[in-house]
């Protein structure tokens, strides 16, 4: 598992940097990222913080992490 | 091939169609109008004497040797500097003419050294070439009176040296420095028989303003100025065109050998990215390739603690191999990973890439760009659609306004600087964006027209700002941004940045840029026909880099300064094949060409083609790796030529992850700062033994061609072949060029590119397939290739890398001409003995408040670590900013930097890192292979 930390301030910048859009795009855009650029276990990681209760994790982090646990279709990469 | 002799034309092309007609000793000859006579004799064949002119240069009209008759004219004018004029008919040789030309190279030669006239000496002379031309027999003129024989050679420079006793006073090389290099260190001093050429004030050629750059020898139709490997070693005989293994610009050189050494370096004429041009790195710091640190021979070792053990290549294969598959048994096929280097051949790479994706079995591949830029592939590719720059170096002679933002050439990329000088000396604005003041806001003949010094770390709100202004008084290119670019998100952007707190003036809080500069540096650049965008890593290595990228895509988009020459968005690449590097799949997520892994029909091509299934998920990027070493769950890796243990931010971290590898295995041409922490070691190739390809910073694949066997007795993709081969995939090939075809097999932009059309084109700018079948010096002509442009709403946000009391300095890093990144190369050459450690530059205020001179030994301090350097006190950097090179393992500047990175790519922040900076009595560290050099190091750093 990597650590948290690292993976927690990861996502937390990366919602920063599009939280300016309307919430359901924000949501959509932070988790397509991390789908595209984030190795499957670091997604696994970040999902477990979650699961342990996400403390640090920004809302608009936490709420595109939640969406990381549904299926998507292949072929859509950011 | 034979030593290759370049034509020699006489007088630079004239651009135009060959509209006028001349007759030439009875031969009829077009030209464009301004082509001087000596040209146009040149291209039909006939060789006019002369001396004081070369192409490179205007002419100048000096040595009288190129005189012609023209029907209807007095005398015998010049034939460099008399324009062709229609129907004008000219006689090259006459009796009159061959009595006057051999008058005159006697009375040169009356003052010129008799052993060089009379047989070959160490070097080339055009005098002694002409005096054969002109049928001069013998000097009549004795040595008794005055002469310049005696003069003292000038041996200051560690690559040439000048010998006035050669001088003919041609003033090319003056020419040359002037004109080619735009340094201007050159002049003829004194009057009348006096005259000679002077490096600045008189002095010794080390000791001015000389950039070592080589124009002037180069120029130099004597030996006077002539190379020290020439007269050591004697007049090459066979010539390699291949191309410098240093910067991002890419420069085609001819590698001229005796036998298989080197004897020099000369910049080709037709090399695309430098036509003719070269700095001190490519020209004459290539002794590297052959340095006795070299290590030629595998070794392994059981622990990093234990010394080496040299092996067969078959043991240390076998070793890597075995230890590899082991760790995925116990821990998983993702457990494994490696490295590409920017530094090596697209075909070394891309086999790399290839091993670990199906022989490795994961896409846990990663490139050194990662710490450069990432953000420009991340970026370019969401607003237009590709990651790559837009023009070829070319378009910036048609720039009008050259917006230059966080790079500073004349030392990054000194050739692509000089041809950047030209054009702002023939009257193009530059706007210089950069927390440092660099070189080009005010060198000889050239001044920016606004030097916007940013606070390092808010870029984003500048750009915002000149897009602000761009938007709000009504400089948008409304009709380009119709035609090409998305209604709807230009509209989202528009509105978004002309919100009040994209104004210059409240940016001026956040960037520290006086707003009514701001606004006239947006003006220019929106105002004029043509105005480009050139940036370098003080864009991209930012918490928002990726950010920046985009903002500049949208100004650009929004100015209709795109799909042209003269306009664009042009990274400048730090490692010769960065640009490669990413074309050729090296990115976790990304096969080659920029093809996501999760993009089925991409991923089914190199499916069937390597037989095996690929992982439609992306892999780990280097500081993931890193992380996941130290989380026990990432546990063995392969580094090919890089130094990640020097020049990867926060050092202590990295050394901490490699340490913690099971297997280790590095690929370098030296025992480098991260093999410390290897279990093998594989011996790589130099430039000059490698055969493949280079792709620069305008996209340019140029060949690289070896001209020596490999020392270490296998090509490096040979190695990654049998290593993959040992793990169980099989990988084969019998010479680069196989790999080339499988690239352009596999990879849409690369489609027409081969060896075979690489030699007959000399290079080629991809995309190169059947809709371009020659290449594409400019992209997004008439259309992007996403389609539509499209704009990104870029906010400013601050980074984490906050100052405070504790830390109240802000550190940022940067290059210097005469070193090359980590230094691997160029401190193993005479380089040296212009920046023999990296200093910190500290504003006057800030050393003054801490009780620091000038010379002193200071301790720089991050949030996470600390090194020691030598202060130097300079304006240059604004109060509160701070900045060092990274040249040095021994200086350690990225022991200080943060692993703070970029918010899309994880690229470094190493331009914003919070330090304090006190007087130490600990004096600086020494690098181990400078020892005797101390002594003089401070005297000799360029300042």
């Amino acid at each position: 598992m990597s650590d948290a930390t690292t993976l927690v301030r990861m996502v937390n910048q990366i919602a920063a940097n599009l939280a300016h859009h309307p919430r359901d795009r924000a949501v959509a855009d932070v988790a397509a990222h991390l789908r595209a650029s984030w190795a499957p276990s670091m997604r696994a990681d970040l999902l477990a913080y979650l699961d342990a209760g996400g403390p640090d994790l920004t809302p608009l982090a936490a709420a595109a992490a939640e969406t990381l646990r549904e299926p998507t279709m292949r072929s859509s990469p950011e | 091939m034979t030593l290759l002799e370049e034509r020699d034309y006489g007088t630079p092309a004239r651009p135009g169609a060959a509209e006028v007609q001349v007759q030439i000793d009875g031969a009829t000859v077009s030209v464009p109008v301004g082509t001087s006579v000596m040209r146009a004799a040149a291209s039909a064949g006939i060789e006019i004497p002369k001396l004081c002119a070369t192409d490179s240069l205007e002419p100048f009209g000096s040595c009288r040797l190129c005189l012609v008759e023209i029907d209807g004219r007095k005398g015998t004018p010049a034939s460099c500097t008399t324009p062709c004029v229609q129907d004008m008919t000219v006689t090259t040789q006459s009796p009159r003419l061959q009595r006057l030309r051999r008058g005159v190279t006697e009375l040169y030669a009356s003052d010129h050294p008799r052993d060089c006239l009379t047989h070959h000496t160490a070097g080339d002379c055009d005098l002694r070439a002409m005096a054969t031309t002109v049928g001069l027999g013998e000097v009549r003129y004795g040595v008794e009176g005055h002469h310049h024989l005696d003069a003292t050679k000038d041996e200051s420079n560690p690559y040439f040296t000048f010998d006035p006793a050669e001088c003919i006073v041609c003033s090319r090389c003056v020419r040359a420095c002037d004109e080619v290099q735009g340094t201007f260190a050159l002049t003829i001093a004194g009057r009348g028989f006096d005259s000679r050429v002077s490096a600045s004030a008189g002095e010794p050629f080390m000791a001015s303003e000389c950039v070592s750059c080589g124009a002037c020898v180069q120029a130099c139709p004597t030996s006077s100025l002539q190379e020290k490997t020439v007269i050591d070693l004697g007049m090459p005989q066979r010539t390699v065109l291949t191309t410098c293994a240093y910067c991002g610009v890419g420069c085609s050189f001819k590698a001229e050998l005796r036998g298989d050494e080197v004897v020099r370096m000369v910049p080709y004429k037709q090399g695309g990215a430098n036509e003719g041009h070269s700095c001190v790195k490519g020209r004459f710091a290539w002794g590297y390739a052959t340095h006795r640190d070299r290590q030629l021979s595998p070794m392994v070792r059981e622990s990093i603690t234990d010394p080496w053990r040299t092996v067969s290549w078959d043991e240390a294969i076998g070793y890597a191999a075995t230890r590899l598959r082991a760790i995925q048994a116990e821990h998983g096929i993702g457990a494994i990973g490696g490295i590409t280097s920017s530094r090596c051949t697209n075909e070394e790479v891309f086999v790399v890439q290839k091993m670990i994706r199906a022989a490795f079995g994961n896409n846990n591949v990663d490139t050194c760009a990662r710490v450069c830029h990432s953000p420009t592939g991340y970026g370019l590719k969401q607003t237009l659609g590709t990651s790559a720059g837009t023009q070829d170096f070319r378009s910036v002679e048609q720039a009008d306004v050259i917006l230059l933002i966080g790079a500073n050439p004349t030392d990054g990329h000194p050739v692509f600087a000089s041809r950047l000088k030209r054009r702002l000396r023939k009257g193009a604005a530059l706007v210089v964006v950069d927390p440092r003041r660099i070189d080009l806001v005010r060198t000889p003949h050239v001044e920016a027209a606004h030097h916007l010094q940013v606070r390092p770390g808010t870029n984003v709100a500048l750009v915002n700002a000149l897009g602000h202004v761009v938007v709000t008084e009504g400089l948008v290119d409304r009709a380009f941004v119709q035609q090409r670019c998305e209604a709807d998100s230009f509209a989202q952007w528009e509105e978004f940045i002309a919100r009040p707190e994209n104004s210059p003036e409240a940016t001026e809080q956040i960037t520290g840029v006086p707003a009514d500069q701001v606004r006239a540096a947006a003006r220019l650049y929106a105002g004029v026909p043509n105005a480009a965008i050139y940036y370098g890593l003080g864009v991209t290595e930012h918490s928002q880099g990726s950010t920046m990228v985009m903002g500049m895509a949208n100004l650009a988009m929004a100015t209709g300064n795109l799909g042209r020459p003269g306009v664009g968005i042009n990274p400048l690449r730090g490692q010769n094949n960065v640009q490669g590097s990413c074309d050729m799949g090296s990115f976790p997520q990304e096969l080659s060409g920029y093809r996501h892994v999760s993009d089925d029909t991409a991923r089914q091509v190199f499916e069937q083609l390597w037989a095996r299934t690929l992982d439609p998920e992306p892999g780990l990027r280097i500081p993931n790796m890193f992380d996941a070493a130290l989380a026990g769950t990432y546990r063995g890796m392969f580094i090919q030529g890089e130094d990640l243990a020097q020049s990867d931010p926060n050092v202590k971290h990295v050394k901490a992850a490699l340490s913690a590898l099971d297997l280790l295995v590095v690929q370098d041409l030296f025992l480098n700062e991260t093999a410390a922490f290897a279990h093998v070691f594989l011996p790589g190739t130099s430039f000059l033994e490698k055969d493949g390809t280079f792709t620069n910073a305008e996209r340019r694949i140029n060949r690289v061609r070896p001209v020596m066997e490999p020392k270490c007795g296998k090509q490096e993709w040979q190695v990654a072949c049998e290593l993959a081969t040992a793990m169980g995939y099989p990988m084969h090939y019998d010479e680069g060029a196989q790999i080339m075809d499988e690239i352009a097999a596999t990879t849409p932009t690369f489609a027409g590119v081969s060896f075979a059309r690489l030699d007959e084109m000399g290079s080629l700018q991809w995309p190169c397939n059947a809709a371009a079948p020659d290449g594409t010096p400019t992209m997004h002509v008439g259309e992007f290739v996403r389609g539509k442009g499209h704009f990104v709403d870029t906010p400013f946000v601050p980074t984490d890398e906050r100052t405070s009391r504790r830390f109240p300095l802000i550190l940022t890093t940067g290059r210097i001409l005469s070193q090359y990144n980590v230094g691997a190369q160029t401190r193993r050459t005479p380089n040296v003995q212009w920046h023999g450690e990296d200093i910190l530059e500290i504003h006057p205020h800030d050393a003054e408040e801490r009780g620091i001179v000038d010379g002193v030994a200071v301790a720089i301090t991050s949030r996470v670590g600390e090194t020691v350097l030598r202060a130097r006190i300079a304006d240059r950097m604004p109060q509160g900013v701070v900045y060092t090179t990274f040249h040095y393992p021994a200086s350690g500047a990225n022991v200080v930097t943060t692993d703070n990175s970029d918010w899309a790519t994880n690229c470094p922040e190493y331009k914003v890192t919070a330090v304090q900076v006190m007087p130490t009595s600990q004096e600086p560290a020494v690098d181990e292979s400078l020892q005797e050099l101390a002594p003089l190091k401070l005297g000799l750093v360029q300042r």
